[in-house]
């Protein structure tokens, strides 16, 4: 019966396309000890690395190759992940294993008595790197943060590239920049007054027309202060420290859209919608904290209309909980 | 031959109908506009339309600071494609989008700004925005009706603004 209320409301949420896709494969890299002068800590490796590989088998049928396993497919391959490995050599490691999503990162210790975890889900299907940040007191059990990773990396996996950090819940004052002209814009419009949010004016004047469903692909790939998704060319660049890592300039271009916007909006939500507006992705940046906090790779509906009341109901409910499932 | 002639006659008129009533008008009003308050106007019209559409706003009673071309925002838009740069560059158009209504309100005292794309078949539609809060007060899909023109659209849209 749970089962069946969980299909329902991931139906009402614009899940439909990943209900019935076959069960990806992850494989757990490695997770390193960035600081160089913090050796106390590399114990954590081996600590997070078993932690959100036992989390994720404890709750979970995905099948998953565990640290372990992936440095013994890799073997077979004749390949060795180095702790400093680029994303290409990520995405070759990858391939040879025939996994679908590779998890790797690292994290170093902050103030506090804190550790800054950073992780990566590499996707084979879409060849992209999703990056999300999170934070844990040492001192704290460390449990709660390994779950809290594991829901993300499970929900990423199951949903077909999904991240919601946060939900948006009615009243808050949104900006939407979408690739929609026009009257349509109205129609897009009309469900989020209705449902109570405050829609500033980015891209509501006739400007609207320099941004269609061809050049919105710009803002497919996204990076923010502490999570990012991109495509292995941005990655390898931000890995780099390349200048065609625009990870400041578009960091920067945040800041002052929140100050130009007399630091009063919570969240920018980029739309991009297909050449018959029958689907569309969806960005959402949250203005004040400067991060990406909501990835939708596909949510489709017979109207504008429809999309837009889709993608309210994903915005005013969290995730389903992988624990809870269980 | 008459009868050629009513198939024809018919077949446009259906064409006209069609292309007058293709679109869904929808309104959505979170707050009038109020009469007697400073609004800024932007529509796509010539210099000689938009006088006489200030005209109309001024005789509807509202103040009216400034009209502008609607038409004259699209020489903004970024001119380079290459993703990124044309990420950045939108930003950059927003933010100086968002300066320029703030002069609107501090400079010019319009509390509104008013836009309306006129179109003489298919949808009009028009937008408020409150620059007070620079939040959107007010939307109006209108599928243009036969007998239709610019003065009548107009004129609806004045009179949908401040119901």
């Amino acid at each position: 019966m749970k089962i069946y209320a969980a299909i329902i409301l991931l139906l009402l949420l614009g899940f439909s396309d990943a209900i019935g896709a076959p069960k990806q494969s992850i494989s757990i890299g490695f997770i390193i000890n960035k600081s160089r002068d913090k050796k106390d800590y590399d114990y954590l490796e081996s600590v997070l690395q078993s932690s959100i590989t036992t989390s994720i088998t404890n709750i979970s049928t995905i099948p998953l190759n565990s640290p372990d396993a992936v440095k013994k497919e890799l073997a077979k391959n004749k390949i060795v992940l180095k702790r400093n490995c680029t994303p290409q050599e990520v995405r070759e490691a990858a391939k040879k294993i025939k996994t679908d999503f590779f998890i790797y990162g690292d994290f170093i210790p902050i103030k506090d008595n804190s550790i800054k975890i950073t992780l990566h889900i590499y996707s084979q299907k879409t060849d992209s790197f999703f990056t999300f940040t999170e934070t844990a007191l040492l001192s704290a059990e460390i449990y709660p943060f390994v779950d809290k990773i594991t829901a993300v990396i499970l929900n990423y996996a199951s949903w077909d590239g999904t991240y919601i950090a946060q939900t948006i819940p009615s009243g808050r004052r949104i900006a939407l920049l979408t690739s929609l002209p026009d009257e349509e814009l109205n129609e897009f419009y009309l469900s989020f007054m209705r449902a109570g949010y405050k829609v500033l004016f980015i891209q509501n004047n006739a400007d609207s027309d320099k941004i269609d469903y061809k050049t919105v692909g710009a803002f497919f790939y996204i990076t923010t202060k502490n999570n990012s998704y991109n495509s292995l060319s941005i990655e390898a660049a931000c890995y780099a420290e390349s200048p065609n890592c625009f990870a400041d300039k578009e960091d920067d271009a945040f800041r002052r859209l929140y100050d130009s916007l007399n630091k009063n909006v919570d969240c920018l939500i980029i739309v991009g919608f297909d050449k018959n507006d029958k689907s569309a992705w969806i960005r959402g940046i949250d203005l004040k904290s400067r991060n990406l906090v909501w990835i939708n790779q596909k949510i489709t509906g017979s109207s504008i209309y429809e999309v837009s009341k889709k993608m309210i109901q994903q915005m005013q409910t969290p995730l389903p909980s992988p624990f809870k499932a269980n | 031959m008459r009868n050629y002639s009513n198939i024809i006659l018919c077949s446009v008129l259906a064409a006209v109908l069609v292309s007058c009533g293709d679109g869904k008008n929808i309104r959505h009003s979170q707050k009038n506009l109020p009469r007697k308050a400073g609004i800024a106007i932007i529509v796509n019209a010539s210099e000689k339309e938009r006088e006489d559409i200030q005209n109309k706003f001024i005789l509807a009673g509202f103040s009216v600071k400034a009209i502008g071309d609607l038409n004259q925002n699209k020489g903004a838009q970024p001119k380079n494609l290459h993703s990124d740069t044309f990420k950045i560059d939108t930003y950059n158009l927003e933010i100086n989008k968002a300066a320029a209504l703030h002069d609107i309100r501090n400079k010019l005292g319009a509390n509104y700004l008013v836009i309306i794309k006129l179109q003489k078949r298919g949808m009009s539609w028009g937008r408020i925005i409150d620059l007070r809060t620079d939040e959107l007060i007010w939307i109006e899909n209108y599928a243009v009706q036969i007998g239709d023109d610019e003065n009548s659209i107009i004129n609806h849209f004045i009179s949908a603004m401040g119901e």
